[in-house]
Order: C-alpha cells, then structure tokens, then sequence
C-alpha cells in the first residue's frame, strides 16, 4: 500500500458554530503501544478478511453482464398495444394461424430454451425438409455432411408443426424414409448449380470425400496446382476464373498479372479454392444462435484484465481488502469508497457501535501510515476527545459521528462537495456524495440509526439493483 | 407445370418500381420502395425513411406507435417495448402494430413507406444471422397471409451490403464515380461487420452470399453501450437509470473510440487537474511531433428536462462555469440547467466493444471476434476478406471506431496481407441501400430468391424456409 500523506491545506477555512478546526498532533495509534494480548489479535485478524470470495466475484460480474442486457429500468412493464384505428382492420380478415402467431406471449428466451431442449448440442440449422410430391422447382440442396438419418428422425418429429402450418403439402409421413436415401444420393450425383458452371476435371476424384470433414477441403485445395496467374485479389471485381455469372473488365490489360515483378520471393500466395468448394461454402446451413458465438480466447492469449477505479474512473491501482472493488487511490475516490462500505456495513445488520468497535480493532491491526487529510483541506474536529480527531474522516470518524448523532450530540458540517439531484432529491445518489447525504438527510430527521440505516437500504439497493438482498451476507 | 407459373410471374415481377425494401433492425427499420433504375447513393437514399421499431409508454402512460413517438418531448422514465430481441423478431403482436401504422395505414404512413396495394408489390425482408427457425417460419406465415405480398424475399442483411457501390471506398486509385455503372458485380469478397444495437455479427460474404460456418456474433451492441454508460453517469453525476432515450442520445453525442486508451484516460484523470501538475504525457514514438498540449476530453452535457429542453446538447469544457456553479448551488437549490462534466466517460464506454474483460465479460474482443471468424476461412479468401471489411450499423457511427479496428486488426493479421477497414457514409441506412440497388439492378438474383403468395400457398411455409435457406 503507498504511503499517503496529507495534502497542504489550500481551501479557506469556513467558521461555523459549534465547531472549529483544529490542527491535528496526536500520536498514531499503530505507533502508540498496544494493550491487547496476541491472542485476541489472532482472533481479531480474521474479521472479514477477503469478504468477497472470487464465486461472489463472478456472481456480482454475472449480474452486472445481466443489467447491460435490459431493455428497460423495470422488468416485467407491459406497454400495451393501443387500441386505435380499428378501420384499417376492418376489411382484412385474420386467418387463424396468424392470429395464433400473434398470440404468442414468448419471449426470446423461451424460443432458445425450446430450441435447445429440442436439439440439445446441435451446431446447425438443418434444412427442414419438404414433401416431395409438390417438388417441382429445381431445389438446390445443399450437401450436408450432418444430413444424417439422426436428423431426419429428429426433424421429422419437429415436422409435426408443419403439417399443420402448411396448407397444400402432401401428407409427410411416407416421405421421409424415400428421402434419406435420395438426399444421400444427390450427395453423390451433385446436382450442379445453375449459377456457377460445372467444375473442373476434378470433379470426379474428390467427390466422395466431400461427404467427409472440412479439413478435407483445405487439403484438396492445397493439392490443387497453383493457378498460372497471379489470383491475390486486392480489387474485388478482378476475380479470374471461369464462371458465368457476367463480370466486368478488369481495367488493364490481364497479361499485367503475370508480371514477373508482381512474383513475391518471400510469399506464396495461397491457392485459390475451387468454384466446388466455394459453392460449399456458401450453402451450408446456418449455425444455430449458441454456436455462432465468438468464443473465449485461449488462456495464454487472453489480455490482462484491466481494472478501473469504481468511483472516477482512472486506472483501479489499490484494491479494497473488504470488498474488491478496485479504486484509484486518491483521496476523495478512497473516502467515498469507504462511505459506501459503511451503508452496505449498515445494510448488513451491523449496528453502530459494534461496528465502530471492530473497525477500531481493525485499525489498530491496520500497519498502513494513513494519515488522512482531504482533497478539500477540511480538517476534522476535536470535538470528541474520546476519538483521535485525526481520523475522524476516516471510516472510524464517519462511524463514530453516526453514533453520535444518534445520540443527539452531532452538528452537521458541510464539505464542499455539493449534491446534485436531477429530479427529485431522494436516495438515489451513490458513493461520493453519500457522506453528505447523511448530513442532509439526517439534519433534518429525529431518529437515529434506524432512518439512517432505512436510507442506506435505498441507496445500496439502488446502486446494486434491485435484486440486491440485504439480509444475504 | 410449376416451372412455368415460375416464368410466369418473374415476367411479371420484372417490373422493378414495387420493390419495398425493408431492412427490419432491432434499434430502427430502414424501409422504401427501391427506385426503378440505378440512381446514386444520394438519390437511392431519398426514398428510405427511419423509423423507431419501438412502441414506447411514456410517464403519462400515453403509448406512441413507431414513428409517433417523435412527437414525445419528456423521455424521462419512459418505457419501451421491442419486438426484436438480440436481432431476431420475437414478437409479432407488437411488430404488426408498427408496421401497419408505418406501411399500411394511410393517415400515419409516410410518403415513402406506404404501401397501398400489397398484392402487387414484392416485399424484400432482412433479418439477422442465425435466427432460430421457429422465429423465421412465423415471420414467413405472418407476412404471407396477413398482407398478401404479391413476392416476398427473406435474407440475411449482411449480405445485401454486397451490392453496394464499393469500389470507390476500397481502391483508393479509383475516383468515386457520379454514376456507378450497372454492370458492376455483387463485391466477390465482403467481411461484413453489423455493429447495431443488440449485438455486432461478422459475416464475410462471398458472391453476396454469407459463409455460413465462419458468421460470429458479439453479444455487444449499442444497448449495452447504452447501458452501461448509463451506469457510470448515474454513479458519478446524476441518477439516470430511468432515462434511457437521455442516455442514448447522450451516448451519440459525445462517445468517441480512442486510438491510444492508455494516453487518454491519463489525460482524463482528475487528479491532474487539482494539483495543477501538467499532466504527464509520455511521448510516444509515434507521436510524429503533433501538438503536445493536453488534448482535454472533456465536455459539458447540457441534459434535457422536458420543459424547456427537449433533447440534451454538448458544449466545450468550462472550468470557471464550474466552479459559478457550485458557489450558486451551494448557496440556493434553483438550478436553472443541469450540467454535467464528462471526461473519460466519452471513450471507455466504447472501449468493452474491444475489450469486454474491462467489465469482466468473458467474450473476446472485436478484433479478435474477426480473427476468429477468419480462421474459418480459406487462406486467401480470409486474406481477400481483409482486404475488404465493411463496418455498418449504429455503433459504426461512433468516431474513430473504425480507425480502431482496422488498428486492432492490423497488429493480428500477418503484414503481407493489406487491411482495409471502410464504412460507408452513413453505416445505418447501407444495407437498405444494398438491397435497394439489389432490386433494381439485379433482376436475375431477384428472381431466383422471390417466392410468390401462390407459391406459398401451394408449397408452404417448410418449403418457402428451404428456399430461402438455399438460395441467398
């Protein structure tokens, strides 16, 4: 932990009553003697030490991943459709499979769950299949090594909707069976497409292996002889190979490819794949919505996370030991942070005084040399002997004002930070200001630590969402 | 027997000028009618109008439709409800609200959009990659028997960008023409990346078709973008976690894409500026000598309130209005604009689009989401694919995020090969563009695509769903 030490006073000191500023000379507790003996040191080392384990960690990253998705600031708000213009319906009759569709109160997760419940593990889209008594128009069928017959089982008990969506296709049953064998057929006589012209000579060797792996098609394009010219496609219109489809002029003359100077001594230009295996390409089925994500990188190449402070937004250089959060360190970044672990403190039941207790243990155990002044140069004050007035800004000063108001002693003081409120001032303001919420709030309450902790509640759960229980630890 | 009802109707269907294009987006729909010759991308784009696909409830509880909700000024606490969801049409309830009020409905349609005879107009639909097929047989049945589209085409959007004019954008020697020609190809080779609102989906594109095995999704878009810096405002500055339209025009006015992160959140850091030290800047070796002072990033947002201020503004840093502002708050509570100071908010929430473990996210990078579906690719179709990347959607707005890219992506690919990163000028409106000049020039790959109303309702819905899974 760096050594922080207090910034000069800059800003004018403001006289208030019932208060003043006073310069601040006592002796640091860690360098004052301790009287508590090694054991209750031992027991009291382990407080809370690493409270948020690295499965709360990912919990907490889970949820905040969650909230990035949603679409609004309250789940379950239903927007309903208005009920106006009903005279341009009035002439258009609604069938009944549209009116169903339109009934459907799903949502996308429940599309994706009956997907994957369907075909769980499944990295394709297989192409549903159709009657074949009605087939008249040329199909181009893709030739799909996962067209087993698992699929067409499986596909012919998803078909089950279809039959009843469809409204002149032939009974399904009978087909399914012909069609295995057809379709495994068509594998082998490759209907050849229409856009592109038939493929070259090797046409013949390779077809049936195309029935097999992927990696077959980089080896059998890596056996292709290299073409003569010079295919690195920079432009996209100057592909040059035979194909149908009409192309335009390249804009000079062709022979320029051939250039010998355009030949790279320390490059070889991949060869072109095949108009075979391009077309392959391009007609398989689509992946199925889980598989098309991009994936985690590999361990090794994954970047180092980065971390930012939670409350600025600079580099996160010093790390909370309660929470985790990381912070950037300067003052006015570490006191909020800490006025926000207080209300969450608050939030988990503790009450004041035993927290002020541990937290004065803890203190004490702590073997940082803080020495606390804040950014705005206030200077707490001496008016609780009991407390070393240096460290009434600190967590314990904070806690044992809290007490103290309770208590009925405490006079706000203002700090220059000021509150902001966009609408309304209520409790949802977070972190920096919090601390002078307190004040705010609380100069003009009666009670003591029960409004205060009812105020925390709406200010934690505001800044964790509203899912955040506060009786979890 | 059907083969000539085929002919049939692609003779009727050669007449180009009732070709509505409509580009179905989570965030908006891009639609008009495709112009009946080749225009150029200035004239094309005259007929294509934006609308919200949206129905939003505001605080009053008053529901506007789609385009209506231009009409709403105070956005605060306003709810939405989108038929899309990450990409894929779910609900259709809402979906044929919107479009019958923004196509069919003479009274709010608007004049590019409304389509009065239905049977006679050939519809081209886009959706996203990988739509899970139960979503695309509802929208065939929906669209089929609800209006009655004499011809309707499904397809994937990505790949329509193929028929943009890009030539001009990729081969620097060759000047923007005024009048492409209409001879000009489908770009044989196209890495499409469509970063929009729900998620950002790489597709390369070969002949205007999309390799299927190599389409990777992000699940980062301009929602989460939109979110998240919802988040970091409403700790620091003021509570917007209601406000999402605020927050997203915020988003557009003042994001941008740092080129060099590391150098400008040190330039943003506070701290900097209360010990009134210089701040530090390294000098980089790149650095070519520019000008040396503190590029300051920070900006003050003028937010919106609904009264007298309809839509949020963004002016240059004020120190010394700051500090007014303060003394008069402290002083008396009237606050007579609120104003906020945003400095490294402005790039590090663009920053989880290439890098997500800044927010702990475990998906990779953009750059790296690239690399990953190259590999899926042929070598020298992944090295003409780099060659060739087209960013489009809303996010592909935000300045300096494609200069971004084409850096990423140039320290990952391998230096024989040339990168080449280009938008188009406006990245929401270009693949309606494609399929606009798609319709009109393309008749051949029209007419192999389009399904009939009697072919449908001959064949059905399983059928149309192979067609259009085959031929793209």
């Amino acid at each position: 932990m760096p050594l922080i030490e207090e910034l000069p006073v800059t800003a004018p000191v403001k006289a208030s009553a019932g208060w003043a500023y006073v310069p601040d000379t006592a002796p640091l507790p860690s360098q004052a003697p301790s009287n508590r003996n090694d054991r209750k040191r031992a027991a009291a080392s382990t407080i809370r030490h690493g409270v948020n384990t690295t499965a709360k960690r990912e919990k907490a990253i889970e949820r905040r991943l969650e909230s990035l998705n949603k679409e609004n600031y309250k789940d379950g708000v239903h927007v309903p459709i208005p009920p106006s213009n009903r005279e341009r319906d009035k002439g258009r009759k609604v069938t009944s499979n549209v009116r169903r569709i339109l009934g459907y109160q799903r949502n996308f997760a429940h599309y994706l769950a009956d997907e994957e419940g369907r075909n769980p593990g499944a990295t394709h889209y297989a192409l549903p299949a159709v009657a074949t008594g009605t087939m008249a128009p040329p199909e181009k069928m893709a030739t799909m090594q996962k067209s087993t017959s698992k699929d067409l089982g499986r596909r012919k008990s998803g078909r089950g909707r279809d039959v009843t969506t469809d409204e002149g296709s032939a009974p399904h049953a009978p087909q399914p069976q012909s069609r295995g064998p057809k379709r495994r057929q068509s594998v082998k006589s490759r209907i050849s497409i229409s856009e592109v012209n038939s493929s070259p000579a090797s046409a013949g060797t390779p077809v049936a292996q195309k029935t097999t792996t992927p990696q077959v098609k980089t080896e059998e394009s890596q056996s292709e002889h290299p073409q003569s010219q010079d295919i690195f496609m920079m432009d996209a219109a100057s592909i040059p190979e035979p194909t149908t489809v009409p192309k335009a002029q390249p804009d000079y003359p062709p022979a320029w490819d051939d250039d010998l100077l355009l030949r790279s001594s320390t490059y070889d230009i991949p060869p072109m794949p095949t108009d075979r295996v391009m077309q392959l390409l391009v007609s398989e089925p689509p992946l199925t919505y889980n598989a098309a994500r991009a994936t985690q990188l590999d361990k090794d190449k994954r970047p180092p996370p980065r971390h930012f402070c939670g409350i600025c937004g600079y580099w996160g250089r010093v790390k909370c030991k309660k929470c985790g959060e990381f912070t950037c360190g300067t003052m006015e970044c570490w006191k909020a942070h800490e006025d926000y672990w207080i209300l969450n403190c608050l939030m988990l039941g503790y009450g004041a005084t035993q927290m002020c207790s541990e937290l004065k243990e803890q203190a004490e155990l702590d073997t940082n040399t803080w020495r606390l002044g804040s950014a705005e140069g206030l200077q707490p004050t001496a008016l609780w002997s009991s407390v070393p007035s240096r460290s009434a800004n600190s967590i314990l000063g904070i806690a044992y004002r809290i007490v103290e108001f309770s208590r009925g002693k405490l006079v706000t003081s203002s700090t220059a930070s000021t509150t902001y409120s966009y609408k309304n001032v209520n409790a949802s303001h977070y972190f920096r200001t919090a601390r002078d919420y307190i004040h705010y709030e609380t100069s003009s309450l009666q009670g003591g630590i029960c409004d205060l902790s009812l105020l925390a509640d709406s200010v934690v759960n505001a800044a964790l969402g509203s899912s955040h229980n506060p009786h979890k630890t | 027997m059907a083969r000539t009802q085929r002919q049939n109707n692609s003779a009727a269907l050669s007449v180009p000028q009732n070709t509505f294009v409509l580009d179905n987006g989570a965030y908006t729909i891009k639609a008009g009618f495709a112009p009946n010759e080749l225009l150029s991308d200035n004239e094309s784009l005259k007929s294509c109008e934006t609308i919200p696909n949206c129905l939003v409830r505001s605080k009053e509880r008053k529901t506007y439709v789609a385009a209506q909700s231009n009409e709403l000024s105070q956005w605060s606490e306003a709810v939405f409800r989108r038929p899309i969801e990450n990409g894929q049409l779910v609900n259709w309830e809402a979906e044929k609200e919107i479009w019958d009020h923004a196509f069919f409905d003479q009274s709010t349609a608007h004049r590019n959009t409304f389509i009065s005879t239905p049977s006679e107009t050939t519809l081209l639909l886009t959706e996203s990659s990988n739509v899970m097929p139960a979503l695309q047989r509802n929208t065939d049945e929906v669209i089929m028997e609800e209006w009655g589209f004499r011809g309707y085409m499904r397809t994937t959007g990505s790949s329509l960008n193929a028929y943009n004019h890009l030539r001009a954008l990729f081969d620097t020697a060759i000047t923007p023409d005024a009048q492409p020609s209409s001879t000009k190809l489908p770009a044989d080779c196209l890495l499409v990346v469509d970063s929009g609102y729900s998620c950002t989906t790489i597709t390369p594109c070969f002949q205007g078709r999309p390799i299927q095995r190599a389409i990777r999704r992000l699940d980062f878009g301009g929602k989460h973008l939109t979110n998240y810096l919802k988040e970091i405002v409403s700790v620091r500055h003021f509570d917007l976690h209601q406000d999402m339209k605020i927050v997203n025009d915020l988003k557009e006015d003042i994001s941008f894409v740092s080129i060099d992160f590391k150098r400008d959140l040190e330039q943003a850091w506070k701290g900097s500026r209360r010990s009134n030290k210089p701040v530090q800047i390294i000098p980089d070796a790149m650095d070519l000598g520019e000008d040396e002072s503190a590029k300051d990033t920070r900006i003050d947002y003028v937010l919106p309130d609904g009264v007298n201020l309809t839509r949020g503004y963004a002016r240059p840093y004020d120190p010394s209005r700051e500090i007014a502002n303060r003394r008069k708050l402290a002083a008396a509570q009237n606050i007579d604009e609120i104003v906020m100071t945003l400095g490294n908010e402005r790039f590090v929430v663009p920053e989880i689009m290439f890098n997500p473990a800044d927010i702990g996210s475990k998906q990779p990078g953009l750059a790296d989401a690239v690399v990953q579906s190259l590999s899926k690719l042929p070598p020298l179709i992944q090295a003409t694919m780099i060659a060739n990347v087209l960013v489009v959607g809303g996010t592909a707005k935000i300045p300096g995020f494609v200069s971004r890219l084409q850096d990423e992506l140039r320290t990952r690919i391998r230096t024989e090969w040339p990168v080449q990163v280009r938008r188009m000028d406006d990245p929401v409106t270009s693949t309606w563009l494609g399929g606009a000049r798609l319709a009109s020039s393309h008749q051949e790959v029209m007419q192999k695509m389009v399904v009939t109303r009697e072919q449908y309702h001959e064949y059905g819905s399983a059928w149309l769903a192979r067609q259009f899974a085959s031929v793209r």
